[in-house]
């Protein structure tokens, strides 16, 4: 019951942050309508970073208990945050050709997280060429724990250090928030938004991974389910 | 260096609103942009609620 109350409330809150996005947050100086690719491509990068995060955190449980359903949903998390790193990619590249010039610049934030993208790209190439399931999932699960450091790295540390024609991140150089309050507001309620429901779909592609497996390969998988 | 100003340039544009639009935008463009990210958002969501109705539909099967 409460998780069906979650998913419609989540439906109602996305859509108030979309009409918050294009009808209560203003537009800023420089940057015009464009600014409200703000609260649709930064919550995408947030979604990869956490995505990978989570991924780690699953990976870790499968090295400690060796339950396959663990390895799944490192995987699933994987999945997702390589989509959402490519949606990120994607939705960035559009605004850099309004406000830079070209679709790809070679930026600091933009060489980040293409290198990103090839690190994850990478994890699913390597579990495509296991094919012992125990094998795959203890290369993974290594794999995506050393991945996973290095995505602090390249997602915080990297622009920081170089110069970048990337407008500040929500707390900038000098560790400070500097954002018009309506902004603020429909930035932080999308950020929510699209945390929600990263979790729900990493919930759902996780039950199909469940039975998908069952009913293809007759795996019995263990472990708690949440 | 002019990259550094213009950087700054935009991270300042963040801070402070302008009600000023392009010159060639209507002011019901926006609300045209508006209503097709809720049709896609709302497309996206029931897509979802369907899903998740089938899957429980399947493990309860199962």
């Amino acid at each position: 019951m409460i998780e069906r109350t979650g998913k419609w409330l989540l439906g109602v809150w996305m859509t108030a942050v979309i009409a918050g996005a294009f009808l209560y947050a203003p537009p800023a100086r420089g940057l015009g309508e464009t600014t409200r690719i703000l609260y649709f491509h930064v919550p995408c990068a947030w979604i990869a970073t956490l995505a990978f995060f989570v991924s780690a955190f699953y990976s870790l449980r499968y090295l400690q208990k060796k339950h396959l359903e663990l390895d799944g949903r490192a995987s699933v998390a994987a999945e997702l945050g390589l989509l959402f790193a490519f949606l990120a990619t994607v939705t960035g590249s559009i605004w850099a050709k309004k406000i830079w010039g070209a679709y790809w610049n070679w930026d600091p934030r933009e060489t980040s997280i293409f290198i990103l993208l090839m690190i994850y790209a990478a994890y699913f190439a390597l579990r495509g060429a296991v094919e012992d399931g125990e094998q795959r999932a203890r290369l993974a699960a290594v794999y995506s724990l050393i991945a996973a450091v290095t995505v602090p790295f390249f997602v915080f540390v990297v622009p920081r250090i170089y110069d970048s024609l990337h407008p500040d991140p929500l707390v900038n150089r000098e560790a400070k928030i500097h954002m018009d309050p309506r902004m603020l507001t429909v930035f932080l309620a999308s950020l929510a938004g699209f945390t929600g429901l990263f979790f729900w779909v990493f919930h759902l592609r996780s039950r199909v991974k469940h039975i998908w497996e069952q009913k293809m390969h007759g795996v019995e998988l263990t472990g708690d389910r949440t | 260096m002019n990259g550094i100003l213009l950087a700054q340039q935009v991270g300042d544009s963040l801070t402070q609103a302008s009600p000023a639009m392009g010159p060639q935008a209507s002011p019901t463009d926006i609300y045209i942009v508006l209503v097709v990210t809720v049709i896609v958002w709302l497309g996206v969501f029931f897509y979802l609620v369907n899903l998740d109705k089938k899957v429980n539909q399947l493990e309860n099967a199962e």
